[in-house]
C-alpha cells in the first residue's frame, strides 16, 4: 500500500515568482515544502483521468510522495505547504484528503 | 536458456517482452523461424528502451543457438567498441575482432561436445549467476554468458548506441578471454581499462577533484534526446529547475523510487563541472533522505553547458538494487 494525497493547488503569477507556462503534460515532478521547515520532498502531481489537457490553477490533483521518510503526520496537521522548484516556490498546495492505494 | 526481460533500471519485469521471448524459445526448432522471432523480440525490446538479460541456464549448445539470435547486438558492441579507438583503446578493438571471429567460428563448426563441457562448469555458471544478479540497471541490457566459449559480458544497449561498463570491458577483453588474450596484452589492457574503472564505477567518489564536481541526473528518453542536441536547458512547460545528484547511486535510488509511479525508463547521465560553479547551485544535503542534490536553474544549466564537460550517458549496471 502506498499513501497518496488529493490536493488543490494555487499557482503563483510570473510576477510573483510562479512559472511563466504551467507545467504541460499529465504529471508533474516538484518538491514541497512546509513553512516550519527548510527540508524539501520530492513529490509527483498527477492529473486524475477525468481531467483534461494540462495543470491549471485550481485544480484538485493526485499527489505520490517519493522519500520513505515524508512525514505524513505533518502534512496532515498543516494541510498547507509550498510547492517548489529547488528552493524556489511556484505554487501553493491545500490538503484535500489522505489515501492508501496499491500500485 | 532463460529469458528474462527487465524492464529497466528499476527493476521491473516487462511482461510482453518476457511472453514473447519466452515463445520465441518454445518455437525453437532446426529452421531459422526462431532465431528471427527472437531477433524481432529484441528489436522491439530494445526500441521501447527494455532490459534485456539473457540467462543461460542450460548447456552450451542452446547457448550456441541463442548467440545467433543476438548477432546484431554483438555486432552493435563492437560498434562501440570501435569508438574506445577514441581514448587509444586500439587493443581492446583488435580484440573484440578476435571475439567476433570466435563466434563465427564457434557458432558453425562446434561439435555438440566440445560445447558441454565448458558450460557444465558448476563453478563459473554460480559466479556468474551471483554477479549478474547483483546487477540491476541498462536501459537495455544483454548478458552474454560464459560458457563454451569462454565469453562473458554485459553491455547496455540504446539508441545512443552501446554501452559496456569498464567492469564488463575488463572482464570481456581480459578474464574471459584468457584464451585469445595474451598476458603482454591483458596487462596493457589492464592499464588501459584503469581508467575508465575510475570514471564510469558507480559509486566512485563524485568529487574527481579539488577543483572538479561530478553531478548525476536521471533523465526520460525525451530529456536524454533533448541534452543529446541542446544539452542541458530549461523548457518552459517543463521544470524551472532541474536536480543533480552528487552520487551515482543516489541518482539511481531516485530514479527507482520515481520510476514507481510513472514507470518511465530512465537513463543516467553524468557531467563534471568547476567547483565554484556548483557552488552556485542550491544544494540540498539530504534531499527526501537519499542524498546530497543540488538545484540548477535555467542560468545555471546554460553555464554547465558551456564550462561543463559534455554530459554521457553512463551504464547503470553497477548500480546495485536496494
Amino acid at each position: 500500500m502506498e499513501t497518496i494525497a488529493k490536493i488543490k493547488i494555487k499557482w503563483l503569477s510570473a510576477m510573483n515568482g510562479g512559472r511563466k507556462i504551467l507545467p504541460s503534460g499529465r504529471m508533474y515532478k516538484p518538491t514541497l515544502r512546509f513553512e516550519d521547515s527548510n527540508d524539501l520532498w520530492s513529490v509527483a502531481l498527477f492529473l486524475d483521468d477525468n481531467m483534461d489537457g494540462d495543470f491549471k490553477d485550481n485544480d484538485i490533483v493526485t499527489v505520490a510522495f517519493i522519500s520513505d521518510s515524508f512525514p505524513y503526520k505533518k502534512l496532515k496537521e498543516l494541510k498547507l505547504f509550498d510547492i517548489t522548484e529547488g528552493p524556489l516556490k511556484v505554487a501553493e498546495g491545500i490538503l484535500i484528503d489522505m489515501l492508501d492505494v496499491d500500485i | 536458456m532463460h529469458i528474462d526481460v527487465i524492464d529497466n533500471p528499476i527493476n521491473c519485469i516487462d511482461p510482453l517482452g518476457l511472453r514473447k521471448l519466452d515463445e520465441a524459445k518454445e518455437e525453437f526448432a532446426e529452421n531459422r523461424k526462431q532465431r528471427n522471432e527472437q531477433q524481432e523480440a529484441l528489436e522491439e525490446a530494445e526500441e521501447r528502451h527494455r532490459n534485456i538479460l539473457v540467462k543461460g541456464v542450460g548447456k552450451g549448445k542452446n547457448w550456441l543457438s541463442e548467440l545467433t539470435g543476438i548477432s546484431t547486438e554483438i555486432s552493435k558492441i563492437k560498434d562501440k567498441i570501435r569508438g574506445l579507438d577514441e581514448i587509444g583503446n586500439v587493443l581492446a578493438y583488435e580484440i573484440l575482432e578476435r571475439i567476433q571471429f570466435n563466434i563465427t567460428e564457434l557458432s558453425h563448426g562446434t561439435k555438440e561436445s566440445e560445447l558441454e563441457g565448458a558450460w557444465e562448469s558448476a563453478q563459473a555458471h554460480r559466479a556468474w549467476r551471483s554477479e549478474v544478479e547483483s546487477y540491476n540497471g541498462g536501459d537495455t541490457t544483454l548478458a552474454m554468458i560464459e560458457g563454451f566459449m569462454t565469453v562473458s559480458g554485459i553491455g547496455a544497449v540504446s539508441k545512443l548506441g552501446v554501452h559496456l561498463t569498464a567492469a564488463t570491458v575488463k572482464k570481456l577483453f581480459v578474464s574471459a578471454l584468457a584464451k585469445a588474450v595474451t598476458k603482454a596484452e591483458q596487462k596493457l589492457l589492464n592499464n588501459q581499462l584503469a581508467h575508465l574503472m575510475q570514471v564510469s564505477m558507480a559509486g566512485v567518489p563524485a568529487n574527481m577533484s579539488d577543483d572538479m564536481v561530478t553531478l548525476f541526473r536521471t533523465v526520460g528518453k525525451s530529456e536524454l534526446d533533448d541534452i543529446a542536441s541542446n544539452g542541458f536547458r530549461n523548457i518552459d512547460s517543463q521544470m524551472g529547475a532541474k536536480w543533480f545528484a552528487e552520487s551515482a547511486d543516489d541518482a539511481a535510488e531516485w530514479a527507482r523510487k520515481f520510476f514507481k509511479w510513472d514507470k518511465d525508463p530512465k537513463f543516467l547521465i553524468k557531467t563534471t563541472v568547476p567547483k565554484d560553479l556548483a557552488n552556485k547551485m542550491f544544494r540540498n544535503p539530504k534531499l527526501d533522505g537519499i542524498g546530497a542534490a543540488r538545484s540548477a536553474t535555467d542560468d545555471i544549466l546554460k553555464e554547465i553547458n558551456t564550462v561543463g564537460t559534455k554530459p554521457v550517458e553512463i551504464p547503470t549496471l553497477l548500480l546495485r538494487n536496494n
